[in-house]
C-alpha cells in the first residue's frame, strides 16, 4: 500500500480541571480528564475511515485535535508525510484538510448569506491569488531565439476560482515576435510584447506553455495568469458552483440560513468545506441531527463527492448502521482509546472486542424479527475519564472478564465478585453494611450475613477457595478492616484485565483485549 | 383485548406569526389494554404534539381545535353520565369535554408521560428521590381527596414563597412517600436506590436519569404511559436497557404504553402495532408485520428504504427526495401531503385520500391501497415546483 494520507500516532488530549490560581493557592491537586488517551490510526488516500463510539468516548475531540483545532497534549499527526503539530504556517494544511460539523444550525452564521458563508474560507485564505499560480523559466540556450517555459500550477483553477484562465506573457517590446508552441484554444500574440493564451483546464495536472521569443538578448519576461472578472465575482461564481454541486440551486446564493431546512443547511456546510478543494475531510457526525430520509440524501451526496473529487474522509459517528454504510475501515473507540480496528465487513460480521460485540448487539434493527432477538444489555455506566479503570478500560462492564486460572466461578458470579470489589475499593461499602443494625453479638450476625451475602447476593456456585476468599473479605470488612478486605479479595480474584493494559496487535484487524494474544512485554 | 383509549379526529393547530400551523390533522387511533403502540415519524410530523394533545398539555399558541379523546374510566363515566351525557359513551369518557379540574386529576394517575430530555425535566436543585416522592405525594393526596389537585408544583406564587420563607423546614413529602420513591427507583433498575435517592440530577448518568424519570411517571400507577422519544438522547448500549425496562414494566404492571419515536428499530424492538405519521396525519397503520413487510404508502416504503441496514448494507440508499412541508395552513392544499415527494403521485392525489382498509388492521391513506399505480394518471414532472412558483408569483402580486 502507498503511504497513508494521514497518520495519527499516540494522540492524547487531556483537559485539566482545578488548575487556576485559586486552586493553586488552596493547594488542590489538578485533575486531568483524559478525553483522548493514546490513539493511533492511519487513513489511506481515497478511503473512508469510520470512527465510532458512544458519547463521551473522545471521537469528536480526536477529529478536532488532529486538525489542530484544539492543541494536542501529546502525540504526532502526519498529513501527507508532514508533521502537522510542528507546522508554523497552517495555511496550506487548512486548505487541504477541512471539517463538516454536526449541528447544521449552530455552525452557520445566521447573519451571513449562504454565498458569504461559502466564500468565507476563500476570503480567509485570500483567494483567488494570482501571484501563486504560475512560474516561468527562461532558457537562453536555444538557437535562433529564447525559449521561456511558463508553468501553470495544477491548483490554478482552484486558486483563481475559475476553470477559464488566461495566461499573459509579457516581455520587452522590440526584441522580436513570439510564438507559442502547442495547441491551445486561443492564442493571441499582441503588439508590444504581450502574448495571451486562453486556457480551459480541468487543471488536474501542472501545465507547461512554451513560448519562443525570437530575440538575441534575454528579454525580461513577466507572466500573469488571470481569470475573468473581479475577485468578488470569482468568489461568488465559485459559491454558486458549489451550491449546485451539493444539490442546491445557484439562485439560493443570497438567502440566509434560516430559510433552509436542516438537510439543506448540512449541504451548505459541506459546500463550505469544499470551497478550498480539500483532499481530506473530517466529517463530525454530519448526519446525526437529520431525519432518516434526509440523512440518506446526505450520505449519498458524500459518497458521490468522494468519488468525483477523490476525497479522503474521517467519518465520526455514533450510529453504527451509518458507519457501516459509508466506511471502508472502522475504528471503535471506548473511553478515549481505540479498542478495535479493521475492515468494515470484518468489524461488523466478526467483531472481536467484547465492547464492539455489545455495541452491535444493542442496535435495534428495523425488522419484524427484532422482537425475538436476544439482546444482552451492557451493565453499568461508562466510567469517568477523570479516573479511568486500570488495565482494560472496558473491564468494569465487560461480560467476558478473564478470571485467574484457578478461580472456578461462572462469568455471572465472577462479575458479581468484581462489582463487589469495585464498590469496596471505591469506598462505597463500609462495615455497617455487613455488621447489621446495632447487634450485640456482632460476630455471629456478621457470620450469618456473610453466609447470606455469599449465598444470595453472590451466585451459588462459589465453592472452595473462592467462597473462602469472599467470606474472608466480608468478615474483614465487618471488622472494620477495609484495606484488609480489599487485599483479601484482590489476592484471589485479580484479573489480567485489571493488571495489564491490552494493546492493538500489529495486524489488519486488531483488538485491544486479553482474550486475544497480546504482544510480549 | 379491550380498548383503553380511542382518539378520534384529533386536530391541533398552532397560531403563529407565520400563520396557522396544522401540527396534527384529524388523527384517529386506538390504544388497547396491555399493549405497546408505536407512533413513528420524522421531526415535525406531529407525533409529539399528538401526545401532548391527549393529556391536554399543548401550550399557547397551540390549541386542540377538534377531536375526541375517549378514555376508559368507568367511575368517571358513571359520575358524568347524567351531568354530561355527550361526554360519556359506555365506560368511556371524552377527556376533551370534561372539566379542566377532572382532566388535570387524570394526569399522572391515569395517563403519565416520559419525555426525551430527562436532564431538563428534573429540577437540578432538588434531590432526585425528593422529586419522585413529590409525585407520589401528589397522587396520594389526590386519592385521599379526589377534588383536590393542588400540589406544590402548582403553588409557586407569592404566598407560597412567603410561607416557605417563614417555615423553612416545611416538607411537602413524608417518609412514606420517600419509601415509595425508593421502591420505584428499585423497580426501574437503579442500584442502591436508597443512596441514589439522596443524590441530585447532575450526579446521575443520562441512562440513570431516564430511569428515574420513568420511576416518577410510575408514581401514580397510571394505566397509560406516553413515552415521547424516551431513548433518543441515549447511547445504544444504554438504550437497549431502557427499552427492555419499558417492555418489562409493561408486562409487570399491565399498563399500556404509547411509544413515540423516529427510530423504526426502536419500534421493531418494542411494539405490536404502530402508526406512521407524516405532516400531521397517520398515513399508515397496522401490525409490525403489516407495516414492515407489506408497506403500502410510498412514504412508509421510503422511510424503510432510507435506513442503512446494519447487517446487509446496500451499496446505495434510497432516500425520499425533497423536504417535510411546513404545515402552514395557507400553503397546504387539500391534497395528499406526500404527493410532492412521492415517486408515484397521480392526478387523484390532488384530492385528499381517505384511509383505505388493506386487510386486518392494516390501513393506509393512499390511493395505491385501493388500486395499483396507473402510469397514465401520473402527474407531469415538476408539477409541484410549477405550482409553488405560480403561488409565489401570486403572493408577490398580492404584496404589491
Amino acid at each position: 500500500m502507498t503511504e497513508p494520507l494521514l497518520e495519527v500516532e499516540d494522540l492524547r488530549k487531556y483537559y485539566t480541571e482545578r488548575d487556576d490560581l485559586i486552586d493553586t493557592l488552596l493547594r488542590r491537586e489538578p485533575v486531568s480528564v483524559r478525553a483522548v488517551d493514546g490513539v493511533s490510526f492511519d487513513v489511506q488516500r481515497g478511503e473512508t475511515l469510520g470512527l465510532v463510539g458512544e458519547s463521551g468516548c473522545g471521537k469528536s475531540t480526536t477529529g478536532e485535535t488532529l486538525l489542530r483545532l484544539r492543541e494536542a497534549t501529546e502525540g504526532q499527526v502526519r498529513f501527507d508525510g508532514e508533521d502537522v503539530f510542528s507546522l508554523s504556517d497552517l495555511g496550506e494544511f487548512r486548505r487541504r484538510a477541512g471539517i463538516v460539523f454536526q449541528d447544521p444550525y449552530s455552525s452557520l452564521d445566521p447573519r451571513m448569506t449562504v454565498g458569504r458563508i461559502i466564500q468565507e474560507p476563500l476570503a480567509v485564505h485570500d483567494l483567488p491569488d494570482p501571484s501563486r499560480v504560475a512560474d516561468r523559466d527562461v532558457d537562453l540556450a536555444v538557437a535562433g531565439g529564447i525559449e521561456a517555459t511558463v508553468r501553470v500550477f495544477d491548483d490554478a483553477a482552484m486558486l483563481l476560482g475559475s476553470d477559464d484562465l488566461q495566461v499573459s506573457v509579457e516581455y520587452d517590446a522590440g526584441v522580436g515576435p513570439a510564438e507559442i508552441e502547442g495547441e491551445y484554444d486561443h492564442v493571441e500574440p499582441l503588439d508590444g510584447g504581450v502574448v495571451l493564451v486562453d486556457l480551459e483546464t480541468g487543471a488536474d495536472h501542472a501545465l507547461d506553455i512554451d513560448v519562443l521569443i525570437r530575440a538575441r538578448q534575454p528579454p525580461d519576461v513577466e507572466v500573469e495568469v488571470s481569470a475573468a472578472g473581479s475577485r468578488g465575482d470569482v468568489r461568488r461564481r465559485r459559491a454558486e458552483d458549489l451550491l449546485e454541486r451539493v444539490g442546491l440551486s445557484a439562485g439560493q446564493v443570497d438567502r440566509y440560513p434560516h430559510e433552509f431546512s436542516g438537510g439543506q443547511r448540512q449541504r451548505i456546510g459541506i459546500a463550505r468545506a469544499l470551497a478550498l478543494e480539500p483532499e481530506f475531510l473530517v466529517l463530525d457526525e454530519p448526519v446525526s441531527a437529520l431525519d432518516v430520509s434526509v440523512q440518506a440524501q446526505i450520505l449519498n451526496l458524500l459518497s458521490d463527492l468522494q468519488e468525483e473529487l477523490g476525497l479522503t474522509y474521517l467519518f465520526i459517528a455514533h450510529d453504527l448502521s451509518v458507519v457501516r454504510h459509508i466506511s471502508d475501515r472502522v475504528a471503535v473507540m471506548y473511553l478515549g482509546e481505540i479498542v478495535e480496528t479493521g475492515p468494515v465487513d470484518e468489524i461488523f460480521e466478526a467483531p472481536r472486542h467484547p465492547y464492539t460485540q455489545a455495541l452491535l448487539e444493542s442496535v435495534p434493527r428495523a425488522e419484524t424479527a427484532e422482537r425475538e432477538r436476544e439482546v444482552e444489555a451492557l451493565a453499568g455506566d461508562v466510567p469517568s475519564p477523570r479516573n479511568p479503570p486500570s488495565g482494560c478500560r472496558f473491564r468494569t462492564r465487560c461480560p467476558e472478564v478473564i478470571p485467574p486460572d484457578d478461580v472456578a466461578l461462572s462469568q455471572a458470579a465472577y462479575r458479581e465478585v468484581m462489582d463487589y470489589r469495585e464498590r469496596l475499593e471505591a469506598g462505597e461499602l463500609d462495615p455497617s453494611d455487613v455488621a447489621g443494625a446495632g447487634s450485640d453479638e456482632e460476630f455471629v450476625v456478621t457470620n450469618a450475613i456473610v453466609s447470606e451475602l455469599v449465598g444470595a447476593a453472590f451466585a451459588a456456585d462459589a465453592t472452595g477457595a473462592d467462597r473462602t476468599a469472599i467470606q474472608q473479605s466480608i468478615e474483614l470488612l465487618g471488622e472494620g478492616d477495609r484495606e484488609g478486605a480489599v487485599e483479601a479479595a484482590r489476592e484471589r480474584f485479580e484479573s489480567v484485565c485489571e493488571r495489564q493494559t491490552p494493546v492493538l496487535q500489529e495486524e489488519a484487524h486488531p483488538a485491544a483485549c486479553h482474550l486475544y494474544e497480546q504482544p510480549e512485554g | 383485548m379491550s380498548d383503553l383509549l380511542r382518539v378520534r379526529g384529533l386536530s391541533t393547530r398552532f397560531f403563529t406569526e407565520e400563520g396557522q400551523v396544522n401540527a396534527v390533522e384529524s388523527v384517529d387511533f386506538t390504544v388497547r389494554e396491555n399493549e405497546i403502540l408505536g407512533i413513528v415519524g420524522e421531526s415535525g410530523s406531529g407525533k409529539s404534539v399528538t401526545a401532548l394533545s391527549i393529556i391536554d398539555l399543548v401550550e399557547s399558541p397551540g390549541r386542540v381545535s377538534a377531536g375526541e379523546v375517549w378514555y376508559r374510566k368507568p367511575d368517571l363515566a358513571d359520575e358524568f353520565r347524567s351531568k354530561r351525557p355527550d361526554a360519556v359513551d359506555g365506560d368511556f369518557v371524552d377527556l376533551q369535554q370534561l372539566p379542566v379540574g377532572v382532566r388535570r386529576s387524570l394526569r399522572g394517575s391515569a395517563i403519565s408521560t416520559v419525555f426525551q430530555d430527562a436532564s431538563s425535566s428534573f429540577n437540578p436543585a432538588i434531590p432526585v428521590g425528593e422529586q419522585i416522592a413529590e409525585a407520589v405525594e401528589v397522587q396520594r393526596r389526590a386519592r385521599a381527596n379526589p377534588r383536590s389537585t393542588r400540589s406544590r408544583t402548582q403553588g409557586y406564587g407569592l404566598a407560597q414563597y412567603l410561607l416557605d420563607g417563614l417555615v423553612p423546614a416545611r416538607n411537602y413529602t413524608d417518609t412514606e412517600s420517600h419509601e415509595r420513591a425508593i421502591e420505584l427507583l428499585e423497580q426501574v433498575g437503579i442500584p442502591d436506590p436508597a443512596e441514589r435517592a439522596e443524590e441530585y440530577p447532575h450526579q446521575f448518568s443520562g441512562g440513570m436519569l431516564q430511569r428515574a424519570m420513568i420511576a416518577q411517571a410510575l408514581a401514580g400507577e397510571p394505566d397509560l404511559l406516553l413515552a415521547d422519544e424516551p431513548t433518543t438522547a441515549l447511547d445504544v448500549t444504554v438504550q437497549a436497557g431502557i427499552l427492555e425496562l419499558l417492555s418489562d414494566l409493561q408486562e409487570e404492571t399491565g399498563m399500556s404504553i404509547v411509544l413515540i419515536t423516529h427510530d423504526l428499530g426502536v419500534i421493531a424492538r418494542t411494539c405490536d402495532r404502530l402508526g406512521v405519521m407524516y405532516a400531521g396525519e397517520i398515513v399508515e397503520r397496522g401490525t409490525l408485520e403489516d407495516v414492515f413487510e407489506d408497506a403500502v404508502h410510498p412514504y412508509t416504503q421510503g422511510l424503510l428504504g432510507s435506513i442503512p441496514d446494519l447487517d446487509d448494507p446496500a451499496p446505495r440508499l434510497q432516500p425520499i427526495e425533497g423536504n417535510v412541508p411546513d404545515l402552514i395552513d395557507a400553503e397546504m392544499a387539500n391534497r395528499c401531503y406526500f404527493a410532492d415527494r412521492c415517486p408515484k403521485a397521480m392526478e387523484e392525489c390532488l384530492e385528499k385520500p381517505p384511509e383505505f382498509d388493506v386487510g386486518g388492521e392494516h390501513g393506509a391513506k393512499c390511493y395505491l391501497a385501493e388500486h395499483g399505480y396507473d402510469e397514465g394518471q401520473a402527474l407531469p414532472e415538476g408539477y409541484f415546483e410549477e405550482q409553488a412558483e405560480s403561488r409565489g408569483r401570486q403572493g408577490g402580486e398580492a404584496d404589491d
